[in-house]
């Protein structure tokens, strides 16, 4: 059970349908996209959030200039960004880039999938903040 | 609203004194309730992203309507 599932189940109760739910779809997501390339980018978007991060890639700020990382990767790092800062500023050229590797299906599920960490990052940092 | 702005852009950002505030009105229970029920909404960001996100009535607000239950009817 992850952390944020811990404590969805000690806020709302262990076995409360919001956690079954809750828990559903972090499952979906990480199954319907390749989860290293998951995982770099929820990386990024707690770091935009300002999120705590556990074992993040030392260059990931620096990821546009940096040698290291896969065309896949870059295109979905720059598709995260705009989701999570300006989502309504995603062009076109972004999603076709991100669709150039995953296809349109894989696309349309990397989209959903990066909703699901981003509300789970959103929820923790609230939270937190709330105390709860 | 100030805690669905927060939680939208910088869930960090939230004050103490809005955090005092929040908890003077409603319990844990009801602010853990109130967070996910705002954060629902955000699934609207995937049919933007994928510019699927067509106006219900173009040109024109579109009014929403909810059940007893609290789902929005189509």
């Amino acid at each position: 059970m992850s952390d944020f599932d811990a404590r969805a189940g000690r806020i709302f109760g262990p076995d409360s349908d919001l956690l079954v739910e809750l828990t559903a779809a972090h499952d979906a997501a990480a199954a319907s996209v390749d989860a290293s390339l998951l995982d770099v980018c929820r990386q990024r978007m707690a770091m935009l959030l300002g999120a705590p991060i556990a074992d993040a890639r030392s260059d990931l700020a620096a990821w546009p200039s940096s040698p290291d990382y896969s065309l896949a990767e870059r295109a979905c790092l720059a598709f995260t960004e705009q989701f999570v800062i300006d989502v309504a500023s995603l062009d076109d050229d972004c999603a076709d880039a991100v669709a150039e590797h995953l296809g349109r299906d894989g696309l349309a599920a990397f989209c959903s999938a990066l909703l699901v960490e981003e509300q789970r990052l959103r929820l923790e940092l609230i939270w937190t903040r709330l105390g709860l | 609203m100030q805690l669905a702005d927060a939680l939208m852009t910088q869930p960090s950002s939230l004050n103490d004194a809005l955090v005092a505030e929040l908890h003077r009105h409603f319990s844990d229970t009801q602010l853990a309730e109130l967070t996910v029920d705002i954060m629902k909404w955000n699934y609207q960001k995937v049919s933007v992203a994928l510019g699927v996100d067509d106006e219900v009535a173009p040109g024109k607000l579109t009014p929403l309507v909810f059940d007893e239950r609290g789902n929005w009817m189509r």
